[in-house]
C-alpha cells in the first residue's frame, strides 16, 4: 500500500511539475489526485500544482463552493469559471502571476454567481485581467445577470483593455485591487442597474484613465446605478507612463468618470496627476443623464480640472447631482466646472445649471502619451491578503458597506 | 468607459486599414463548409428566437459590448454574414465546431468579418474574449435550404 500511494504520489509530482510555466489551459488534462475531496470539511481544497497542475484543471474539478488554493508560479493560461461559488486564491498575491504572453484573451473570466479571486496577479492578457460577466441579451426577458462576485487583493497589470472589469453583473465588490497599464480604464463597472457594487481601498494608477463607470447606449440595464466609490487611490492615469487606446474622446486622463450613472457615490478618494480632470460626471449622449449621484470629501492634487460635471446633449440640470467637502490642490485649469460647482451644489440642495462638456475637452484634453500598454512599467508589490495559505472560502453575496464615518481618506 | 462619442479620424483611418488588410488577406471572405456535418452541434434555442433573414443575399450581425445581434439567425443556404464591431471592445467570432467555418481571432472596433454559408447546418458561435462555447457572449446561424 505504501508503494502504491509512494509511487501515485511520485507521479503526481512529475505531472505537478512545480507549477512554473505551466502552459495548458485544457480541461481534459487533470493529473492524477485533481479531485474535489471534501472530507469532512465544508468544501473541497484544490492545490494548484501540487494537485493540478493548471488553475484550469482545477476549476473544472472544484464543485461548488470548493477552494483553489494556488502556489507561486507564472502560469500560462487563460481561466474560464462557469461553476458557481468557487474561490481562487493565490498563496503569494505578487508571485502567483497567470500571464496572457499578450496572446490570450483574460486571465480569468467569470461567469458564474458567487465566484471570488483573491491574492493573485493577472498581467499581459490581450482582454482583462479579471473579467465578470453574467449572459447577456438586450432582450431583458433573456439577459441573465451575473450575482454575486468578488476580487480582492488582486494586481491586474498591462492587459489590453480594463484591468478588472464587472459586465451585467450585480452584488460586487474591488477591494484592495491594483490596475495598471490598461489602455482603457483600470477598473470598469456596466450594464448593471442596480450594480449595488463596491470599490474600495484599490488603486488604478498608469491607465488611460483610472475608474469607469457607466453604460452603452442600448443596454438592457443601463445606466449604472448604486455603485460605491470609496477610499480609492487614483493616481497618475494618463500620464506619459500611461498607455491609450484612440477610443475616446472623453474619458482619458479622467480620474473617475461616470457616465450616465445614477445613485452613485464617490467618497474620500485620493485622486492626484489626472490631466483631463479628478471627477468627471456626464451623460450617455441622447441617452441616459447622470441623477442623484454624490461626490463627497474628496482630495484632488495636481491635475487639469478638479471636478467637472457637464453634459452633452441632456441639458444642464444637476439632477439632483451633488458635489460638496472635496479638496483641490494644484489644478491647472480650475477647481472645478462650471467655475462655482462645488459651492452650488451642496447634496439635499436645490438643482442648477451645468455646463457644456465639449468646452471642457478642448480646454485640457491632454496630448495623448500613446504609451504602448505592453510596455508599461510593472508595479510595485503589493499587500498580501492576510493569512492567505488558511483564510476560509467564503462565496460573494454582495458588498457589506463600510462606516462612512470611520473611513479616511487614504495617505498620499 | 463605453463608446460614446464620434471616432476620431485617426481611427477611421486606422479602422479602414484593418479593414483593407483583412481583405487582403482573405481573413474576411471565409465561408462555411459545414463539410463534417456530423459534428455541427444543434443551437439550443427555441425556433422562435431566431429571427428570419432567408432570402437576403447578405446579413449584418453587430457585434456589441458584449453581444452579437441578431442572437440567433436563420438564413438561406448562400447568404453572405458580415459580422461588424460596433462596440468599443476588442472581439472575435469562434465557431463552436472548429472548421465549422472561417473563425475571426481578434477585430475591434469597427472592423468586419464576412462569411459566406454554403451548406445546411447549425452553427454555433461565440467570442473567445467574452464568451465560451456554452456562457456569455455566444450567437447561432441556422442555414437552411433554399425553396
Amino acid at each position: 500500500m505504501k508503494r502504491i500511494l509512494l509511487v501515485t504520489f511520485c507521479l503526481s509530482a512529475v505531472l505537478a511539475g512545480c507549477g512554473k510555466d505551466s502552459t495548458s489551459s485544457s480541461s481534459t488534462d487533470a493529473p492524477v489526485g485533481c479531485k474535489a475531496v471534501k472530507g469532512s470539511a465544508a468544501y473541497a481544497t484544490l492545490k494548484v500544482p501540487s494537485q493540478c497542475t493548471t488553475i484550469q484543471a482545477a476549476v473544472d474539478a472544484a464543485g461548488k463552493g470548493d477552494l483553489v488554493l494556488v502556489s507561486p508560479g507564472v502560469y500560462k493560461e487563460a481561466v474560464t469559471v462557469e461553476t458557481e461559488d468557487i474561490t481562487i486564491r493565490g498563496t503569494d498575491r505578487n508571485k502567483t502571476i497567470i500571464d496572457g504572453e499578450f496572446q490570450r484573451d483574460n486571465g480569468i473570466k467569470v461567469f458564474s454567481n458567487g465566484v471570488v479571486v483573491e491574492n493573485l496577479t493577472s498581467r499581459n492578457h490581450k482582454g482583462n485581467g479579471v473579467f465578470f460577466t453574467g449572459n447577456y441579451s438586450e432582450d431583458s426577458s433573456k439577459n441573465q445577470i451575473l450575482t454575486g462576485y468578488r476580487a480582492s487583493y488582486v494586481t491586474a497589470y498591462n492587459n489590453g483593455d480594463y484591468g478588472i472589469y464587472a459586465f451585467n453583473a450585480t452584488k460586487g465588490q474591488f477591494d484592495h485591487d491594483l490596475g495598471s497599464g490598461s489602455p482603457d480604464a483600470g477598473f470598469y463597472i456596466g450594464q448593471c442597474n442596480p450594480c449595488a457594487a463596491l470599490l474600495t481601498d484599490d488603486i488604478s494608477e498608469t491607465n488611460m484613465l483610472g475608474y469607469s463607470g457607466t453604460s452603452e447606449n442600448g443596454e438592457t440595464l443601463a445606466p449604472n446605478a448604486a455603485t460605491t466609490i470609496i477610499g480609492n487611490v487614483i493616481d497618475d492615469n494618463n500620464s506619459s507612463d500611461a498607455p491609450l487606446t484612440d477610443k475616446y474622446a472623453i474619458g482619458q486622463g479622467g480620474g473617475i468618470v461616470l457616465g450616465g450613472t445614477s445613485n452613485n457615490i464617490v467618497e474620500r478618494n485620493r485622486i492626484n496627476k489626472q490631466p483631463l480632470a479628478g471627477i468627471i460626471l456626464t451623460d450617455q449622449p441622447e441617452k441616459f443623464t447622470p441623477k442623484n449621484n454624490t461626490v463627497r470629501n474628496n482630495v484632488i492634487t495636481n491635475s487639469g480640472y478638479g471636478l467637472v460635471a457637464a453634459m452633452f446633449t441632456s441639458g444642464t440640470s444637476s439632477n439632483g447631482n451633488c458635489f460638496e467637502g472635496n479638496t483641490f490642490t494644484g489644478m491647472t485649469g480650475g477647481d472645478d466646472f462650471p467655475a462655482g460647482l462645488q459651492k452650488k451644489s451642496k447634496c439635499g440642495g436645490p438643482d442648477f445649471d451645468l455646463g457644456d462638456m465639449s468646452s471642457v475637452i478642448s480646454k485640457v484634453l491632454p496630448t495623448p502619451p500613446n504609451k504602448d500598454w505592453k510596455t508599461v512599467a510593472a508595479p510595485a508589490d503589493q499587500p498580501q491578503m492576510p493569512n492567505a495559505a488558511k483564510a476560509p472560502a467564503v462565496p460573494a453575496r454582495g458588498p457589506t458597506l463600510p462606516d462612512l464615518t470611520k473611513l479616511l481618506v487614504p495617505s498620499a | 468607459m463605453q463608446r460614446t462619442v464620434p471616432i476620431p479620424s485617426r481611427h477611421r483611418v486606422a479602422t479602414a486599414a484593418i479593414a483593407l488588410l483583412v481583405i487582403v488577406s482573405g481573413c474576411g471572405g471565409g465561408t462555411g463548409s459545414g463539410a463534417d456535418k456530423k459534428a455541427l452541434t444543434p443551437i439550443d434555442a427555441p425556433a422562435g428566437d431566431f429571427v428570419d433573414r432567408t432570402g437576403t443575399d447578405t446579413v449584418d450581425i453587430s457585434v456589441k459590448d458584449n453581444e452579437f445581434t441578431p442572437h440567433y439567425l436563420m438564413i438561406t443556404a448562400g447568404t453572405k454574414v458580415i459580422w461588424t464591431v460596433v462596440g468599443a471592445n476588442v472581439h472575435n467570432v469562434s465557431p463552436v465546431d472548429n472548421g465549422s467555418f472561417t473563425a475571426n481571432r481578434e477585430m475591434g472596433h469597427g472592423a468586419m468579418h464576412t462569411v459566406t454559408f454554403k451548406n445546411v447546418g447549425d452553427y454555433a458561435y461565440f467570442c473567445s474574449f467574452h464568451g465560451t462555447k456554452k456562457s456569455g457572449q455566444r450567437g447561432g446561424i441556422r442555414v437552411v435550404a433554399k425553396k
